[in-house]
């Protein structure tokens, strides 16, 4: 498995292969005398916004922290361990509501979808 | 059997999303002011979108993924966001370009000025992609787009000479002001390479689970669809030929001159089907666009996008459309001529295309993705200097337009 090709922004699902965003990012374990291992596959907006720039990230950071998230600066981390299956897709056993985005989609049903009419049905 | 019916639906789907205001503000004007002579960018750009088209479905059966899931995977996040940004403003153009052709429709018929009627557009295109299933949506604008046909209708009443269309075909230089014929060139090309007809057709193939067995229905819907379109295209280019320049109009200023192009041939009925032709073939893409935009962004983030994504299952997918159209719908709104922003939005889509377009061509000859199914040597090369040559085109006649008046 190359690690860039074959894991870094693939698409992430969970054990329903629903979507729950990309893998955004990969963090590697090094230790002394041991290979490099992986430890986590970072998802969300920091991780993307970092990749891009230093000032992106300061953007979204401030942006984050002005929406008042929780634990606007957290970055989402799923254990390598967790992870069931690299193919098409990355399936892992997350539960798709604390991702970033399970987060971020209950926030706009609550704050958005919730007050335009027509929004619940 | 089943297939067969798919197949049909798949063409018809097409035409759907091949005229639109583009098509017939670009191809109107080629017509007043050239002649036959331009039919051969029609041409191109069909043999070009055919290819593009036919790519994309196959990408969709041998890889298991969207054109979007491809660039973000293969090129990475920072690459993805710059590729969105230049699409979401091609998007955003075409889509406030649809939404003017509608009101423009609506002005013909009422009588009302087209700009007071934008809001209740954009409302209307939103009611429906939040209310309605697309599946629904889209069957019924292919269906009812189909009376784009009546500028087939008035090729046949105007009975050209054959002959001559028949030599518009060849590419050639023109005799007056070539960089406004260039111009038109790259307009028309933009006009037929749509990007939302990629995100939506690729899209289309994966979430109706297109496989191996496929790739043979791919090429025949892509091939007869566009086809079928450009059929279209070419017709109201004809019309305009035979009708503009025997009344003294070679240079088209606003789309009133372009709304009586089917009396000639058609009468007083003319009137209302051109007039029913650019409301419904408008609406029809201003949908397609709004939605492929939603696809793109999802796709590109990972989320989950369904043509049927209710927004309380799916907000984050309902709100890009829903702040899409909320931005398209200004230009109109405050009085931006429909057809200079038309014109304009389909040059700049040609001035775009080689920034998906490229990164396209390796995926499509990427192993990793396409396996055994990768591009040959013609359509590579095909795709490569149509795109090439229309960027740079595009790039040379856009800015005399603007600034040489």
């Amino acid at each position: 498995m190359l690690l860039i090709r074959d894991v870094l922004d693939k698409q992430m699902v969970d054990k329903e292969q629903n979507r729950i965003g990309k893998a955004d990012g990969i963090v590697l374990y090094l230790s002394d005398g041991n290979a490099p291992e992986v430890a986590f596959i970072e998802m969300g907006s920091l991780t993307l916004s970092r990749r891009l720039g230093r000032r992106p990230h300061r953007w979204m950071l401030w942006i984050r922290r002005a929406a008042g998230a929780e634990g606007a600066a957290e970055i989402f981390r799923v254990p390598w361990a967790k992870v069931r299956d690299v193919g098409v897709d990355i399936e892992v056993d997350v539960d798709r509501r604390v991702t970033p985005l399970g987060r971020c989609q209950e926030w706009l049903e609550q704050h958005v979808i919730n007050r335009i009419p027509g929004g619940q049905s | 059997m089943k297939k067969l019916l798919q197949i049909s639906l798949g063409i018809v789907t097409s035409v759907g999303g091949f005229i639109e205001t583009g098509q017939i503000a670009t191809s109107a004007q080629a017509g007043a002011a050239y002649g036959f002579s331009l039919l051969w960018a029609i041409a191109i750009g069909t043999v070009c979108l055919i290819f593009l088209i036919e790519m994309s479905g196959r990408f969709a059966i041998a890889s298991h993924h969207t054109v979007a899931d491809g660039m973000r995977e293969r090129f990475g996040s920072n690459y993805f966001l710059l590729t969105l940004l230049i699409v979401s403003i091609v998007n955003l153009l075409v889509l406030a370009s649809e939404i003017g052709g509608v009101t423009l429709a609506l002005q013909f018929v009422s009588g009302v000025d087209y700009q007071w009627w934008a809001l209740p557009v954009a409302f209307i295109v939103w009611l429906l992609l939040w209310k309605g299933t697309f599946g629904m949506i889209e069957d019924g604008v292919a269906i009812l787009g189909l009376v784009a046909l009546c500028f087939v209708v008035g090729v046949f009443v105007m009975d050209p000479p054959w002959l001559e269309v028949a030599k518009g075909l060849v590419p050639t230089l023109p005799d007056k002001q070539p960089l406004h014929y260039g111009f038109i060139a790259v307009s028309i090309l933009g006009a037929v390479i749509a990007p939302f007809l990629f995100l939506f057709y690729s899209s289309g193939a994966i979430e109706e689970k297109w496989d191996k067995s496929f790739f043979g229905a791919n090429r025949v819907i892509s091939t007869l669809g566009m086809s079928f379109g450009a059929v279209i295209a070419a017709a109201i280019l004809i019309v305009a030929a035979l009708a503009y320049p025997p009344r003294g109009i070679t240079d088209i200023e606003g789309y009133d001159q372009i709304a009586p192009i089917l009396t000639p041939a058609l009468g007083k009925w003319g009137f209302y089907l051109f007039a029913a032709s650019l409301g419904i073939t408008c609406l029809g893409a201003a949908l397609e666009a709004s939605l492929g935009q939603a696809y793109l962004v999802a796709q590109g983030f990972g989320w989950n996008w369904s043509e049927d994504a209710k927004p309380r299952t799916n907000p984050a997918f309902s709100l890009v459309y829903t702040g899409f159209i909320a931005v398209a719908f200004m230009p109109i709104a405050i009085g931006v001529d429909p057809l200079q922003l038309t014109i304009f939005s389909m040059a700049i889509t040609a001035l775009a295309l080689p920034f998906g377009v490229v990164p396209f061509l390796f995926l499509m000859n990427d192993r990793n993705y396409v396996g055994d199914h990768g591009n040959g040597w013609i359509s590579n090369t095909a795709v490569l200097v149509i795109i090439g040559l229309s960027f740079i085109v595009a790039l040379i006649t856009i800015p005399l337009q603007i600034f040489g008046g």
